[in-house]
């Protein structure tokens, strides 16, 4: 016993310096585990409250720019309105159809913290739990998707951005519908990827790549970016697209959250469906 | 004593603040991600218990993390350089009697022997932040060329706030 005592006297310090190091070692593979990072992250309400703060001051910066973004917005959603369609002939949809059920609810949050120059990039919004965010709601911005909603507390939440390794968005060709995973693969923050294409579909240069609306994360048709290059692996039989993103992972302010009111529905189809198999 | 304290915070808060809310935030590029906050490390006094400095380094880490976002690897890489600062310290030779008290810095060790003392516990503190939050030996080079370059700017940031905070005095 006295042994013992004597050995951690002697060599309490290398002890304490490995427990240290353990634990600081652990976080970080806590970290790394997607969707695992509960217990230390920036939605906290301390550094989540310093960092709303700084946001306050640096959003009068940009109050001309998002103003700019939204007013395009609200143009885009007003040259949908009824009153600025034509009418052809015979009858049209109103508002409350009993045809048209509402899908998706977007709530509104501000950008209080946004990485984009590491390799895993997050960004906290001011919105939690209180406000109706669950985690693995979609974010979409005005100008194309951001991420998937990652830790929630009360009052703040992280997200999971598109700029991060584990991310994909179900995306297809505007013009041919062909689908596949969009995915960003480090270095510029302007470019992403979609891999496994078939060799046999055509790809034109400058088509637009929308989000299929496969997964029940994103609506579909969200404008992504434009193809600028591709091509052809005939080893695979596959090819790769290379996408200029049409958002700008540097400057968000303004995001959407994109709740899915079917989603409880669709999962339980697809437990039946895995079910159903088995 | 009470005004060196007060002071101390003062450079504490202020260090931590210019990292998290000004260097961290202005996301440079993929490739320069300057570090420059472990300068609150260096600059303790010589003679501090060692396990205190340990903990103190490991807080310090663990409490950029949370606002970064990094899991916990700045809390191990303070943690290293925590523990081994006296040895470079130590290498740097024997001081005056009573150097015991002094702060290292650009006065107290000499602008050269601080240039060193600083790069080298900043180069480990680089190298093994940097491969920790990639995750990865995957790509080594690439993340050895960001540890470089980062590590450079870092460096003449802690310098140049050495410079600014202790030259007057010289």
């Amino acid at each position: 016993m006295i042994n013992i005592l004597a050995i951690l006297k002697r060599f309490h310090l290398q002890i304490l310096f490995g427990l240290l190091i353990f634990i600081g070692f652990s976080l970080t593979v806590q970290q790394k585990n997607y969707q695992r990072t509960k217990f230390i992250n920036s939605a906290n309400y301390f550094s989540g409250g310093i960092y709303s703060s700084i946001n306050n001051i640096e959003g009068y910066f940009n109050l001309k720019k998002v103003n700019n973004e939204l007013q395009a917005e609200n143009a885009l959603l007003r040259s949908n309105l009824l009153s600025s369609l034509k009418k052809i002939n015979g009858s049209y949809y109103h508002f409350h159809d009993t045809l048209y059920r509402q899908k998706y609810v977007f709530r509104i949050a501000d950008v209080i913290s946004n990485t984009y120059s590491r390799t895993s990039n997050y960004i906290t919004l001011n919105m939690g739990s209180n406000d109706g965010i669950i985690e693995e709601m979609g974010v979409i911005s005005p100008l194309g998707v951001v991420g998937m909603v990652g830790v929630v507390t009360e009052s703040y939440s992280t997200v999971i951005s598109f700029l991060h390794p584990k991310t994909i968005i179900s995306c297809k060709l505007k013009s041919s519908g062909v689908s596949g995973l969009l995915k960003w693969t480090g270095g510029d923050i302007s470019k992403a990827q979609i891999k496994d294409i078939p060799i046999t579909t055509r790809i034109k240069r400058g088509d637009s790549v929308i989000t299929s609306g496969y997964s029940s994360v994103f609506p579909g048709g969200i404008y992504m970016g434009k193809i600028i290059s591709f091509d052809k692996d005939v080893n695979s039989q596959t090819q790769k697209i290379i996408v200029d993103l049409n958002i700008d992972y540097s400057s968000l302010n303004k995001v959407y959250v994109v709740e899915n009111l079917f989603e409880t529905e669709l999962d339980v189809l697809n437990k039946k469906t895995e079910q159903l198999s088995e | 004593m009470n005004k060196s304290i007060i002071k101390n915070i003062i450079t504490v808060i202020g260090v931590l603040f210019f990292q998290l809310m000004v260097l961290s935030r202005l996301n440079i590029s993929q490739n320069v991600s300057p570090l420059i906050y472990p300068i609150i490390l260096f600059t303790v006094i010589r003679n501090v218990n060692r396990s205190i400095l340990l903990l103190f380094g490991f807080g310090l880490g663990f409490f950029v993390d949370i606002f970064l976002n990094t899991g916990g690897a700045h809390a191990v890489a303070c943690t290293v350089i925590a523990f081994v600062r006296p040895l470079f310290l130590s290498s740097i030779g024997p001081m005056d009697i009573g150097s015991d008290q002094i702060k290292p810095s650009i006065l107290s060790l000499g602008i050269k022997n601080f240039a060193v003392y600083a790069f080298s516990l900043l180069a480990i503190h680089h190298v093994i932040f940097f491969i920790l939050e990639v995750f990865t030996f995957h790509n080594l080079l690439h993340t050895l060329f960001r540890v470089f370059i980062s590590l450079l700017i870092s460096w003449l940031l802690i310098m140049s706030l050495q410079f600014l905070f202790n030259g007057r005095r010289r």
